[in-house]
């Protein structure tokens, strides 16, 4: 009986540390065929919480009326109150997280030409934790 | 027509399971050629069960599919759509990046070696062949 339940457990644990990729959107660029060039990748990410999720999961596991119900429709009431309107991913609290991207670029590839530039917006997800994330892929070819 | 319904439902069955809901995610276009003779259309497909996706590589083949489609230039004014697919009460989504573009065979401006970096001569370069 102690085996299982350690299983279960484990099982549990495992699968709340595993995360789902979620795509939102890709973007291309035009496509250069040149030959040589260096590949390269920057990427921004925000961690956030979804609230909606912890309250989803605080007002499954509580009973009525209890602490986890309680803190459950408040979470629910911040969401609603305070995260509303369109999205893309799960709001998060520092909306300038990607905004040096352009200029990272810029700085890995002084000097030089970026072609096949690959924009993608993905999210990280954990059970209530989220990561979203801006992934810019291109390739530097330095002129002549 | 016990034995009518016998076949109709299960072929409703069928075709509501082979038939998907679609939503485009993101549209987006980039400077369309005048050459436009040698259309490319490439896509890649990721299927989820249950929403369980663990990563997004799939779209890393997208740029070396349409290089492949154009191995002697450059694809120009590609259209890139997001789709999202989703099959009989969404147990299985299909999660598809398609992009279409313009096969170009003439030499990249950027890469070009007479090509100017400073924007003001490019501006008088351009000035110069008008007159």
């Amino acid at each position: 009986m102690r085996i299982s339940w350690t299983i279960g457990l484990q099982s549990l644990l495992l699968l709340s540390l595993q995360s789902c990729a979620v795509l939102h959107r890709v973007q291309l660029s035009d496509v250069e065929n040149s030959k040589g060039g260096e590949p390269l990748s920057i990427k921004a990410s925000e961690t956030t919480v979804d609230f909606r999720e912890a309250g989803s999961i605080l007002k499954a596991i509580g009973k009525s009326k209890s602490g986890a119900q309680g803190a459950g429709d408040l979470a629910d009431t911040y969401a609603a109150l305070f995260q509303y309107g369109p999205r893309t991913g799960t709001p998060v609290f520092n909306d300038e997280y990607a905004r040096n991207l352009a200029q990272e670029l810029f700085e890995k590839c002084k000097g030089g030409h970026l072609s096949n530039i690959i924009s993608v917006r993905e999210t990280r997800s954990y059970p209530v934790i989220k990561g979203e994330i801006v992934r810019i892929d291109a390739i530097c070819t330095e002129r002549k | 027509m016990k034995r009518h319904l016998k076949i109709l439902l299960p072929s409703l069955l069928l075709f509501g399971a082979l038939n998907g809901c679609a939503y485009t995610s993101a549209v987006s276009l980039t400077n369309i050629p005048a050459q436009r003779d040698k259309p490319v259309e490439v896509s890649v497909k990721r299927w989820i069960f249950l929403g369980f996706n663990f990563d997004n590589d799939q779209v890393n083949e997208i740029i070396p599919k349409l290089k492949e489609k154009c191995p002697n230039g450059s694809v120009r004014g590609i259209l890139t759509k997001d789709l999202t697919k989703a099959y009989f009460l969404a147990f299985i989504w299909a999660r598809e990046t398609i992009a279409k573009g313009y096969c170009v065979t003439s030499k990249s401006v950027a890469m070009d070696e007479d090509f100017p970096s400073d924007g003001t001569e490019y501006a008088a370069m351009i000035e110069g062949e008008d007159q």
